[in-house]
């Protein structure tokens, strides 16, 4: 009985450990290069100020605000999140694809919170995959695209919705285990309207971010 | 969580007792405090519309929101932003409620010691005894329109995220005018208040939340 278990729990783990490292059998690799814009639709524009109403459950701590995207000059942008009342919590820039923690309120400004916080708003934002080197698998139905890249010792799934280069979820597998998970929703104007992730683990996140449409005030 | 309610409560304070150029020192302080001390003694509720400008210094941008604010003394407070999103804290003696969009969280002031210190600045606010406070060096100023009152945070924790907040009171000494609060990193937010309505009948549901 005891080894009939053993060997259960064996095998389970084995098709964990499998399935968590698969690409899904209807996709088939097409071609490995350089992920542009023209591949994946950024979520950010240039031109464009994003605000979203945000929602962050950081291990037992809730904090909720506006997390706001800015173009600061060509090479430079700014993800900011201020609580509803004013206050900053973070600051990250975002230079030449490398995001680097500007400012976290003090609570919040241990290096597992911000290495944690600058890692996943950077695959959020599609950071892992643009102007990186990806295989770009199709489905059967050359529908639905998936980009995996890697990245410190981590791989990125990115799904694409279909016929469409609008990214629609994303995974983010450690060496065992699928530590983070992201759905995006788009509005009719293309730009998304909301975006949740998951990050499993010891170092436990969610992020749910919904569009603020802002008016002329607010620009 | 908690430094919002300081904000908050910062804002009360403002309101019950409360950049523009041309300051100089107000000769007679006495009679200031007096004046001061006097609108918060007389001041049983309050409600008013505010407009709140967020503007981030290193980015230039402004994020406006807008909402509306009741008080009852001795310790009832609704603070709720109706646009552009929907957010409600309301103070309810020794209870602290939160309401963001659909969810709810409570807080009890008195199992934590920072919301008990919260508390006890709320009421010296109230009380007036704030200008007495040890937790804020105050100064004084005044131009043609208004008085200017500059705290700067003395207590450890607060002085560390907030530089400066300056409070506006119109010539009179009705009522504030005006917030301000310079955070530390130079970033700052604004919050006028108008329709100020003193001493008003307000129902007690608004300090509930369900």
């Amino acid at each position: 009985m005891a080894i009939f278990r053993l060997k259960n729990l064996c095998l389970s783990s084995l098709l964990l450990l499998f399935t968590s490292c698969a690409i899904p059998l209807k996709y088939k690799l097409a071609e490995q290069r350089k992920i542009t814009s023209s591949d994946v639709q950024p979520l950010v524009s240039a031109d464009n100020t994003m605000l979203y109403k945000a929602q962050i459950f950081l291990f037992n701590k809730y904090y909720t605000g506006l997390l706001l995207h800015k173009q600061t000059d060509s090479t430079t942008s700014h993800l900011v999140f201020v609580t509803e009342v004013g206050m900053k919590m973070f600051d990250i820039e975002i230079k030449k694809d490398s995001l680097k923690m500007a400012y976290c309120f003090g609570p919040m400004n241990k290096p597992k919170i911000t290495n944690l916080l600058e890692s996943d708003m950077g695959s959020i934002l599609l950071y892992p995959l643009l102007n990186k080197t990806a295989k770009i698998y199709v489905n059967k139905k050359q529908e639905n695209i998936l980009f995996v890249s890697k990245e410190k010792g981590k791989k990125y799934f990115y799904y694409t919705q279909p016929n469409s280069t609008r990214i629609a979820k994303s995974l983010v597998k450690g060496k065992l285990f699928t530590k983070q998970k992201t759905v995006y929703k788009y509005g009719a104007d293309n730009l998304p309207e909301s975006v949740s992730l998951k990050h499993k683990g010891l170092l436990r996140l969610k992020i749910k971010l919904n569009r603020i449409i802002t008016t002329k005030a607010n620009d | 969580m908690l430094k919002q309610i300081v904000y908050i409560i910062l804002c009360v304070c403002s309101i019950s007792l409360c950049a523009q150029t041309g300051f100089k020192p107000v000769k007679d302080t006495v009679s200031l405090k007096e004046k001061i001390n006097l609108i918060s003694k007389q001041t049983n509720s309050l409600e008013s519309d505010f407009v709140q400008v967020k503007t981030l210094s290193m980015l230039s941008e402004k994020i406006t929101s807008k909402g509306h604010f009741c008080f009852k003394k001795d310790n009832l407070l609704r603070w709720e932003y109706v646009n552009p999103y929907t957010y409600i804290i309301v103070i309810n003696k020794d209870k602290v409620l939160i309401k963001d969009e659909t969810k709810l969280k409570k807080y009890d002031m008195n199992s934590n010691k920072i919301f008990k210190e919260i508390n006890d600045i709320m009421i010296s606010c109230i009380n007036g005894n704030i200008l007495a406070s040890n937790k804020f060096k105050i100064g004084y100023s005044e131009n043609d329109k208004t008085y200017r009152l500059e705290l700067t945070p003395l207590v450890k924790g607060m002085k560390e995220s907030l530089k400066k907040i300056y409070m506006y009171f119109d010539k009179a000494v009705t009522s504030v005018i005006k917030l301000e609060m310079v955070e530390s990193t130079d970033d700052f937010t604004v919050i006028d208040f108008t329709n100020k309505k003193v001493n008003g009948d307000i129902p007690a549901e608004k300090f509930m939340l369900k």
